[in-house]
């Protein structure tokens, strides 16, 4: 197994390489955004792309974070994007 | 930005079982073909493949088969794009123009004909208390364990419920990733009889499912067969789970609830539904059967749809596992490419063994039939969209004042308009509407809307500049 750090919310964490994001996300806490109008506290809920809840900021760009692999370097944002979908 | 182009005689889309085996098909009989796959690694679900070398997972049976489903369509001259999600498809003259969001780049894919091989994903039934973190789907979990270190990352016991076979296989992957499951809830309880007269009739699935049983008893869990979840309980996360034997009627008893309490992850899952959100944009038919999940696009025995040109394989056409996908996947893309002038192998065995696959699928969903309404009724203030944030209050609301159709029932409370795009809320919304007495065929599907899936807009702009290219070429 080769370790990677990556920056998470500007804090250096070391974790495997190639991980799904939610895997080290979830390791800090189970949520990381809010829900648009109630904001309720949300986290990875269908893990395949598919519902949302999981969205960072990876790199400066929103992603869905179940479909993240993690790689050395990479900057993750729990802050909610303004563009997120 | 403007978008890459492909152009093939075949696309596929999906790289699961059905698709690899679409591809495969087609570039054997000569075709070119690209298929795509919005994961990082083709496989799709039921052969994910692992991301680290030392997974538990590494060396079984259906990772190897995604890695040899993957290298044979490759050998065959297919093109595999990974990390490739189409978020738009429409006809043009000549075929089709999918749009393609790969790795934040666009890209336009035309092709002559187009195999269909999107899967399933889970069918989530909202419950009090679905929405806090920690509440996952089954699927949710099995992913993280195959694709991550083999541990489930959040602290505290871990529940695995809901209905269906898919329970015992997520329990399965429990028991060899050596990841304790405390505790296992199963609503239905399929008559000794009926299970014993399924596998007379397909004997060679007895192994199988006897290994699932035995390691369901390796987890370790402790086995709650015929008990619900009735609600799952925390302030900001999953703190507790209730559960609730269930009567003849098959209501909880709430007199019989019980707590369990310490839980970070609550896995649930009542089974699952087709992908159609593609198929449903290109205004394929679709059909309504319960036992194949709901919803799921319409073809013929070669998978052929109503749309011209237009296959689909795989649970795209119904739910049935990975031997019906790989079966169906072969038909499909074999058939694709004949109609195109390539000369195709003789399918007529695949077609034989994929009536016996499937009726083994149905069998299997007689034992565990699909709950069609809310497994626990609703306080109005639960959420069924998670995305708007749409109450069960709201939707009643909208049903009673005269929303029928899930469409109705989308206008009229945003429910089905976020991102999701009632991917996740279409199966509660659905059930709201079975429970107020709306036969499923009135209260229909939503047809979905660009982009299928969420995308920057310059990507939009880029893919439909193009589409508009093909559609207004000389
Ligand atoms: C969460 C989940 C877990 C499952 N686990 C098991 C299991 O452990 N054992 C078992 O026997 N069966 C399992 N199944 C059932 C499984 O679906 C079938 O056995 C088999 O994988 C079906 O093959 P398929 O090729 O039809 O679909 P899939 O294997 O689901 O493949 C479909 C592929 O299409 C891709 N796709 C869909 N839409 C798009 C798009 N718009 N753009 C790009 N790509 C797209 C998906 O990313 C996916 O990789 C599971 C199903 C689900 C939903
Ligand atoms: S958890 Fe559903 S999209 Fe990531």
């Amino acid at each position: 197994m080769s370790e990677v750090e990556i920056l998470l919310d500007g804090a250096p964490v070391t974790c495997a390489e190639g991980l799904p994001l939610t895997e080290v996300l979830m390791a800090r806490a189970p949520f990381w955004r809010q829900s648009p109008r109630q904001g309720a506290p949300r986290g990875m809920f269908c893990g395949m792309g598919l519902c949302f809840e999981c969205v960072v900021v990876v790199d400066g760009a929103w992603s869905r974070a179940c479909l993240e692999r993690t790689r050395a370097g990479m900057s993750v944002r729990t802050d909610q994007p303004e563009d997120r979908p | 930005m403007s978008a890459a182009h492909l152009s093939c005689d075949v696309a596929v889309v999906g790289a699961g079982p059905a698709g690899l085996a679409a591809a495969r098909a087609a570039a054997e009989a000569g075709a070119r073909v690209v298929c795509l796959d919005a994961f990082a690694t083709p496989g799709g679900q039921y052969a994910m493949q692992p991301t680290q070398a030392e997974s538990p997972f590494a060396a079984t049976a259906p990772v190897a088969l995604g890695r040899a489903a993957a290298r044979a369509a490759g050998e065959a001259g297919a093109q595999i794009l990974c990390g490739a999600e189409v978020f738009w498809g429409a006809c043009v003259p000549g075929g089709f123009c999918l749009s393609v969001n790969h790795a934040g780049r666009a890209l336009a894919v035309e092709a002559k004909a187009l195999v269909v091989a999107a899967g399933a994903m889970e069918r989530p039934l909202p419950f009090p208390g679905w929405t806090l973190p920690g509440v996952i789907g089954a699927g949710a979990a099995q992913r993280l364990l195959k694709t991550g270190t083999g541990a489930l990352p959040l602290p505290g016991k871990t529940v695995l419920a809901g209905s269906g076979p898919f329970l015992l296989a997520v329990a399965q992957s429990f028991a060899k990733a050596g990841q304790r499951l405390d505790h296992f809830v199963e609503m239905q309880r399929p008559l000794p009889a009926d299970v014993a007269k399924v596998f007379a009739r397909h004997p060679g699935k007895l192994a199988e499912a006897a290994r699932l049983g035995l390691d369901l008893r390796r987890s370790g869990a402790a086995r709650h067969v015929g008990h619900m979840v009735t609600r799952a309980l925390g302030t900001d996360r999953l703190e507790a789970v209730e559960i609730a034997p269930l009567s003849a009627s098959g209501q909880p008893v709430m007199g019989r609830a019980r707590e369990i309490d310490g839980v970070g992850t609550l896995a649930i899952g009542y089974g699952f539904q087709p992908v159609i959100d593609l198929t449903t944009a290109l205004d394929a038919a679709h059909d309504f059967h319960a036992a194949l999940g709901g919803w799921h696009c319409r073809a013929d025995a070669d998978g052929r749809t109503t749309v011209a040109g237009l296959w689909a394989a795989g649970e795209t056409l119904g739910i049935g596992g990975a031997v019906p996908a790989q079966l169906s996947g072969r038909i499909a893309g074999a058939g694709a490419a004949r109609t195109l002038g390539f000369s195709a192998p003789d399918v007529t065995g695949a077609t034989q063994a994929l009536g016996n696959a499937r009726a083994f699928a149905s069998a299997l969903a007689q034992l565990y039939p699909p709950p069609q309404g809310l497994p626990v009724a609703l306080p109005e203030d639960e959420l069924i969209c998670r995305c708007e944030d749409v109450t069960a209050g709201d939707i009643a609301t909208a049903i009673a004042e005269g929303a029928h159709e899930s469409f109705a029932v989308k206008t009229w409370t945003r429910a089905g308009m976020g991102p999701c795009q009632g991917r996740i809320c279409g199966a509660g919304i659905a059930a709201a509407l079975a429970q107020a007495g709306v036969p499923a065929d009135k209260a229909s599907y939503n047809r979905a809307h660009l982009p299928l899936r969420p995308v920057p807009l310059p990507l939009v702009r880029a893919a439909m500049q193009a589409q508009t290219e093909m559609e207004t070429r000389p």
